[in-house]
């Protein structure tokens, strides 16, 4: 076998290890997940329907996170959500969420970022308090009802 | 020669590895698609409602989330930790919440008008509710099966007799009321013309309609997933009302499409079947099964401030 048909064959094979690894499902190919640096959100809101802002401080060498998941670990009342940050091509910063509730209860949301290849983060947990009078509009009830006690 | 290979050998790999890179960027995941709105339609709306079944009579809570309005018996066996056996009064009675059977050292607990908490076991083979809800559902004397029932909140003495219960009492069995707004985004509610309520499984739920005929806009016809709750005026000349997802009310005479039929959630075998024109008269309410964002959740703020390298 000559210099030039082992060069070849080696091409070949190159090729063929190169289309499998191309197919092939890996997690995330190679790039970085991200990372969460730190969760900024008050640890009591009113229960009042309001919306509450809060922060999510990321790294991402990618700079590619496309979701944001806020999963319930503890709730009464509380529907988990996740959404586009739109920090496509950010490698380090903060992005903001909105949080709302109509229920006193302890709230404990678990929160992962997602990147372009599917790479996810280190959950990271966090903690608030429902505060507020659980009570019918005036008029239409009879019971002074007290919040919840820690 | 051999030299010129190699470049060329390298110049592969190279280029596989920008290949690879590239292919590795290519595969982004679906955008999601923003969520989380601030409510429309809360627990402000059905918490009075709950109030008033309340003062008709005597609310069970299960395992399973539903709810039903009955009567329990006038006097309760129970065993304390430590003492005798004896009868409790309902009259002095808040609610008692029944040991969790999957928590072996739990006990049933009592909860007193002045705020006084009995732990014991509550006799349950005595213990039994009394079905009344109205002319559609047989009254029925059933049994409580203690593997399904969480709590009874006791029903609430007259305007008179509401000063008998002390702050504290309500305190302890505030985690209760939140298990009554729980029940609204796990089960259809009917509201009878008595108050009482009870936690409904439709049959099928999915062709469930209603018409509203409105004076001013029209004829309408809404699926019940459109609908938050249904109104029926209750005196001759009242309108009824249609409250949309949207927190939109239309006013009008509301009739079902199809007869309404379902069994209750707390007791598979009873049943209630009403006729499509016969609703307004045995029914006060029909409160759909609310999403549980209305309560609680978030969102992104992709237009706030954000800060980037």
């Amino acid at each position: 076998m000559d210099l030039r048909t082992l060069f070849l064959v080696l091409l070949v094979t190159l090729g063929l290890l190169g289309l499998f690894a191309l197919k092939a499902p890996g997690p995330g190919g190679g790039s970085s997940a991200p990372e969460i640096v730190g969760i900024e959100f008050p640890e009591e809101i009113e229960a009042n329907g309001e919306e509450v802002i809060g922060y999510v401080a990321f790294r991402d060498p990618d700079g590619d996170i496309v979701e944001a998941r806020f999963e319930v670990v503890e709730a009464t009342l509380f529907e988990p959500f996740r959404f586009d940050p739109e920090v496509q091509g950010v490698r380090e910063g903060k992005f903001p969420f909105a949080v709302f509730a109509v229920l006193p209860q302890d709230v404990t949301l678990r929160v992962v970022l997602v990147d372009a290849q599917g790479n996810e983060s280190e959950p990271v947990e966090f903690r608030f308090r429902v505060v507020g009078e659980l009570r019918p509009p005036p008029g239409g009830g009879i019971l002074p009802l007290p919040p919840p006690q820690p | 020669m051999a030299r010129s290979a190699q470049k060329v050998f390298l110049a592969a790999l190279v280029a596989w590895g920008v290949l690879l890179g590239l292919g590795g960027g290519m595969s982004p995941l679906p955008l999601q698609a923003q969520e989380g709105r601030p409510p429309v339609f809360g627990p402000r709306d059905v918490l009075p409602m709950f109030f008033r079944a309340l003062q008709t009579a005597d609310l069970l809570i299960l395992r399973d989330g539903s709810v039903a309005s009955g009567s329990l018996p006038d006097r309760i066996p129970f065993e304390p930790l430590a003492g005798e056996r004896r009868d409790l009064d309902r009259e002095e009675l808040v609610a008692v919440v029944l040991a969790d059977p999957e928590e072996a050292t739990d006990r049933d607990r009592v909860y007193l008008q002045t705020g006084e908490r009995l732990t014991g076991t509550l006799n349950l083979e005595a213990f039994r509710m009394r079905l009344e809800l109205g002319d559609s559902v047989e009254t029925k004397e059933l049994p409580l099966d203690r593997e399904q029932v969480k709590a009874v909140l006791l029903r609430l003495p007259g305007r008179g007799g509401l000063h008998r219960i002390s702050p504290a009492a309500f305190q302890q069995v505030f985690g209760l009321f939140n298990d009554l707004l729980v029940s609204v985004t796990k089960y259809d509610l009917l509201v009878f013309p008595t108050q009482r309520v009870a936690s409904v499984v439709f049959e099928d739920r999915a062709d469930l309609a209603f018409t509203l005929e409105s004076p001013i806009f029209g004829t309408f016809t809404f699926a019940a997933r459109q609908l938050a709750a249904v109104f029926f005026g209750q005196e001759e000349g009242d309108p009824d009302q249609l409250l949309l997802q949207n927190g939109d009310r239309v006013s009008g005479r509301v009739t079902a499409q199809e007869d309404v039929r379902g069994t209750l959630a707390a007791w598979e075998g009873v049943s209630f079947s009403f006729s499509k024109e016969g609703l307004r008269e045995e029914l006060r309410q029909i409160v759909f099964r609310m999403p549980v964002r209305l309560f609680g959740g978030g969102g992104g703020r992709p237009v706030g401030p954000r800060e980037g390298d």
